[in-house]
C-alpha cells in the first residue's frame, strides 16, 4: 500500500533527519525510494547536486530500503507532481521544516502546492513522531466528515504496516439552530462514528470516537496537540467552500499547523488502492 | 430561579434605579448621561455607520439568496397576517409616533441649521435637508429593525425556540444562552425598550399638548401633559389586554388609513407639483448618493452636525431594536424571508419618503415662496411646528385634529406594544405575556415618563437607551453570523436532504 515512495529533498536536510524519517517510513511498509531534487542541472550545480543525493540515497539505503534518485530542473511543485506520477510511486513524502510567517507569505510552502496539485498520497513527517518509543501509544487520529465513504481510509487503518496501537475518530461538526435539532445531530454523529469504528474491524480497546464542535481546520490540530497524536490521516476533497481559495484546504492548514505527522488521502484514490 | 423571573426581577431593580436617579438626582443624571452619550457618540460613530451599512447588505443578501424561501415557520405555514395588517403593524410600530413629530420639524431644522459648510436657509440647504431627513429615516433604520426581528422569527417559529433575543445566539452559544449570557442580553434588551419608550411617552405627550394648544388653546403646562398621559395609559392598557389579534391590530390599521388620508389631503390641498418636484429630486439624490452617505462621518467639515443627527438616529434606532424587533416577529409569522425583507424594507421606507416629501416640501415652500419662517419655529419648539404649517392650509384646525388624533392612536400603539413586548421578554418569551407583567411595564413605563418630564431627566434617559446601543450594536453584529450560521446549516443539513428526497 505504502510499498513506493518519492521523497523530494531540498539538500538541506541533515543525515539525522533523513534517517529518522526513512526509519518511519520503513515501519509503513516502505522498501523503495526515490530521493528527487528539483534545481537547476547545469555542469556545475548539477554535480554538486548529484553528489548530495547519492549521499542521502547512501544514508536511507543504510536503513535497508532501495533508492533511486532524480535531479529535474523546473518549478518545484509541479516537477515533484510529476515525478511522482512518472515513477509510479504509491506516495510523496516530505520531511517537514516549519516557514516563518514571512517566508511563508511570500514564497509560499512547497507541501501546500504539492497537497493541493497531488492525486496520489502526501505523507508530511514531522520530527516529534514517536512510534519508536517503547514507552508510549502509537495513536492515529482520523478526521472523518461523516460524509463521504471511508473504505479507502480504513484500508489504511486495517493494513498490517499501518497497524496503530489506538484510533482516535474525530467528528467536527456546527451546532444545530437549536437545541432539539442539536440533541438528534449529536445522536446521528454518535451512532455514525459507531459504525465507522464497527467497519474499521478494531476492538474498543483500539478505537474510540470524539466529537467536537468547531472550525475542522483549528480543531483537529487541536485534539491531535491533546491526544497527543502520532499520526493524522486525513482525508482530502477537492471540493472547497466559498473562502476555500483565499484559506487553503483544511487538509493544507493540517498538515502545515498539527503538531504531528499527517498522511493525506485523496477522496478519488478509490481506483488505484 | 427560573429565566423569566431572573430578567424580570433584574430588569425591575435596574429601570426603578435608573428611574429613581432621574428623580432625585436629575443633574448628576444628566450629568453622567451626557458624559456616557458624547463620548460614545465621539468614538464609535463609525462603528454605526459601519454596523448600520453592513445590515443593509446582510439584509438585502438574504432576501436574494437561496435563503430567502426559508419560510418563518413551519413549512406549509400561511402568513399569520393580511399584508395590510402586517404592514399597518410594522409602521405603527417602527416608525408612526416619530414621523408625525419630525415630519415637518426635520426637513426644517436641517434648512435652518446644516452643517457649517452650507449656507443656512439657501436653496443647497433645502436639498440637503430634504435628503437627509429621507436618510435618516430610510432604508437604514428598518435594515436595523429587520436583522433583529428576523432572527428573532426565524429561531422561535422555524427552530421552536421561545421568542428571546438571547435565544437568537444559540448556534454561537449553544445551551449558554439558557445561562447567564443569555439573561444578560435580554435584561439589556428590557432596559433598552424601557428606557425608550418613556422617552417617546413623554415627547409625544408634550407634541399631543402643543397639538391641543394649536386646536383649543389647551394650555401647555404639566398638568396637562399629565392627565394626557394618564388617559393613553388607560387606552393602551385596555388595548393591552385585548391581545395583538384585536387591540393593536385595529388600532394600526385605523392609523394607517388616517394618515395616509391626511397625506392625501395635504398632498391635494399643498403645493402639489412642488411636492412632486422635490419627492422626485430627493429620491434621485438619495438613491445616487447612497452608499457615501451610508459612509460618511463627515470627519473633515460637519463632524459636529453628523454627530448630533445621523449618529443619534442610527444608535436610536439600534436601542429601539429590540422592541420593534420582537414585536415584528411576533407579527410576522408564516412569511418567507424573501417577502419578509422586501415587505419590511420597501413598503414602511416609501412611505415614510411620501410622508417626509408632503409634509417637509409643504413646509419648505411656505418658508421658501411664502415668507413664512416655520424654519424658525421648527428651531424653537419641535412639538409644535406641523401644527403652525397645519393653520396655514386648508380647513387647518380640523387637520390639527385629526393629527392630534393620530399622534395619539400611534402613542397608544406604541405603548401597547412596549408593555407586550416587555411582558414578553420579562416572561421567558411567552406570547400571551401574564396580565400583572403587563400592568407593572405599562404603569411604570408612564409613571417614570410623567416624573421625569417633571424633573427634567427625560433627555437624561433617552442618552441612557443610547448609551445601551453601543453593547446592542456588538450584539445585533453577532446575531448577524448566528443567523448565517443556522440558515447555512438548514440549507446544508436539512433543505438539501429533503429536497433530494422529494426528487426521489
Amino acid at each position: 500500500m505504502l510499498k513506493r515512495v518519492l521523497i523530494p529533498l531540498n539538500l538541506h536536510e541533515s543525515r539525522d533527519r533523513l534517517k529518522e524519517m526513512g526509519g518511519f517510513l520503513k515501519t509503513l511498509g516502505t522498501d523503495e525510494a526515490v530521493l528527487l531534487h528539483v534545481g537547476a542541472d547545469t555542469r556545475s550545480a548539477g554535480e554538486h547536486h548529484r553528489r548530495k543525493l547519492a549521499l542521502a540515497a547512501e544514508w536511507i539505503g543504510a536503513l535497508g530500503v532501495t533508492v533511486e534518485t532524480a535531479l529535474r530542473p523546473g518549478s518545484v511543485q509541479m516537477e515533484i507532481v510529476h515525478a511522482a506520477e512518472d515513477r509510479g510511486v504509491d506516495y510523496i513524502s516530505f520531511a517537514f521544516r516549519r516557514k516563518n510567517w514571512l517566508k511563508r507569505a511570500i514564497l509560499g510552502s512547497t507541501v501546500k502546492d504539492v497537497i493541493r496539485q497531488s492525486d496520489i498520497p502526501v505523507f508530511v513527517h514531522k520530527q516529534a513522531t514517536r512510534r519508536a518509543e517503547a514507552d508510549g501509544i502509537y495513536r492515529v487520529l482520523y478526521p472523518t466528515s461523516l460524509q463521504w465513504k471511508n473504505d479507502v481510509i480504513i484500508e489504511y487503518i486495517r493494513s498490517k504496516e499501518f497497524k496503530p496501537d489506538e484510533v482516535v475518530f474525530l467528528y467536527v461538526g456546527r451546532r444545530a439552530p437549536d437545541p432539539v435539532v442539536e440533541q438528534q445531530r449529536r445522536d446521528e454523529v454518535a451512532a455514525q462514528l459507531e459504525e465507522t469504528l464497527r467497519q474499521s474491524g478494531l476492538t474498543e480497546s483500539e478505537g474510540r470516537q470524539i466529537s467536537v464542535l468547531g472550525s475542522p481546520r483549528r480543531q483537529i490540530v487541536k485534539i491531535a496537540r491533546r491526544l497527543p497524536a502520532d499520526v493524522v490521516l486525513l482525508g482530502k476533497a477537492d471540493t472547497t467552500s466559498g473562502m476555500g481559495p483565499v484559506l487553503g484546504s483544511t487538509a493544507e492548514e493540517v498538515s502545515y499547523n498539527a503538531p504531528c505527522s499527517v498522511l493525506i488521502i485523496p477522496r478519488d484514490l478509490g481506483g488505484k488502492v | 430561579m427560573k429565566k423569566g423571573t431572573t430578567v424580570f426581577v433584574v430588569s425591575l431593580v435596574l429601570v426603578v434605579s435608573f428611574v429613581g436617579l432621574g428623580i432625585v438626582v436629575p443633574q448628576q443624571l444628566d450629568k453622567l448621561s451626557a458624559a456616557l452619550h458624547g463620548a460614545i457618540i465621539e468614538h464609535f460613530g463609525w462603528a454605526y455607520l459601519l454596523a448600520a451599512f453592513g445590515f443593509v447588505v446582510f439584509s438585502l443578501f438574504l432576501a436574494f439568496s437561496k435563503y430567502g424561501r426559508i419560510k418563518l415557520g413551519r413549512d406549509n405555514e400561511k402568513p399569520q397576517y393580511s399584508y395590510f395588517s402586517w404592514f399597518s403593524m410594522l409602521f405603527a410600530a417602527g416608525m408612526g409616533i416619530g414621523l408625525i413629530f419630525w415630519g415637518v420639524s426635520e426637513p426644517l431644522s436641517h434648512f435652518a441649521n446644516p452643517p457649517k459648510y452650507i449656507q443656512s436657509g439657501s436653496g443647497t440647504a433645502a436639498g440637503f435637508a430634504m435628503v437627509r431627513s429621507f436618510f435618516h429615516w430610510g432604508i437604514q433604520p428598518w435594515a436595523i429593525y429587520i436583522v433583529m426581528s428576523l432572527s428573532i422569527a426565524y429561531f422561535s417559529f422555524r427552530r421552536g425556540m421561545a421568542p428571546l433575543i438571547s435565544n437568537t445566539f444559540y448556534p454561537l452559544l449553544g445551551d449558554r444562552v439558557f445561562g447567564g449570557i443569555g439573561r444578560m442580553i435580554d435584561v439589556l434588551a428590557v432596559f433598552a425598550t424601557v428606557f425608550g419608550i418613556v422617552t417617546s411617552l413623554g415627547l409625544g405627550a408634550l407634541q399631543i399638548n402643543g397639538g391641543l394648544n394649536a386646536v383649543f388653546g389647551v394650555p401647555t403646562t404639566d398638568t396637562v401633559t399629565f392627565i394626557i398621559i394618564a388617559v393613553v395609559t388607560v387606552l393602551y392598557m385596555i388595548s393591552s389586554m385585548t391581545g395583538l389579534d384585536t387591540g393593536i391590530q385595529i388600532l394600526s390599521k385605523t392609523n394607517v388609513l388616517v394618515a395616509i388620508l391626511l397625506l392625501a389631503f395635504v398632498f391635494v390641498v399643498g403645493p402639489t407639483s412642488y411636492i412632486l418636484n422635490v419627492f422626485t429630486t430627493t429620491i434621485g439624490e438619495y438613491v445616487s448618493q447612497f452608499v457615501n452617505l451610508s459612509l460618511s462621518t463627515n470627519p473633515f467639515e460637519g463632524y459636529e452636525w453628523t454627530k448630533s443627527w445621523t449618529l443619534f438616529y442610527w444608535a436610536w434606532w439600534i436601542s429601539w431594536s429590540p422592541f420593534v424587533g420582537l414585536f415584528v416577529a411576533s407579527i410576522s409569522r408564516g412569511r418567507t424571508i424573501r417577502e419578509f425583507i422586501s415587505g419590511a424594507l420597501l413598503v414602511p421606507t416609501l412611505l415614510t419618503f411620501l410622508w417626509f416629501a408632503v409634509f417637509g416640501a409643504t413646509g419648505l415652500d411656505l418658508q421658501l415662496n411664502h415668507g413664512v419662517d416655520l424654519a424658525a419655529a421648527a428651531v424653537s419648539d419641535v412639538t409644535t411646528v406641523l401644527f403652525d404649517m397645519f393653520s396655514y392650509l386648508p380647513l387647518g384646525n380640523v387637520l390639527s385634529l385629526i393629527a392630534v388624533l393620530l399622534l395619539s392612536v400611534f402613542f397608544v400603539t406604541s405603548a401597547d406594544s412596549a408593555t407586550f413586548v416587555l411582558g414578553m421578554m420579562t416572561s421567558n418569551g411567552d406570547l400571551n405575556p401574564p396580565m400583572s407583567k403587563k400592568l407593572t411595564w405599562g404603569i411604570l413605563q408612564s409613571v417614570a415618563a410623567m416624573i421625569l418630564l417633571m424633573s427634567g431627566g427625560l433627555e437624561a434617559l433617552q442618552r441612557m437607551a443610547i448609551v445601551a446601543a453601543l453593547p446592542f450594536t456588538f450584539v445585533m453584529v453577532c446575531m448577524v453570523f448566528s443567523l448565517l450560521k443556522a440558515l447555512r446549516y438548514e440549507w446544508k443539513y436539512e433543505l438539501r436532504g429533503r429536497r433530494s428526497a422529494d426528487r426521489r
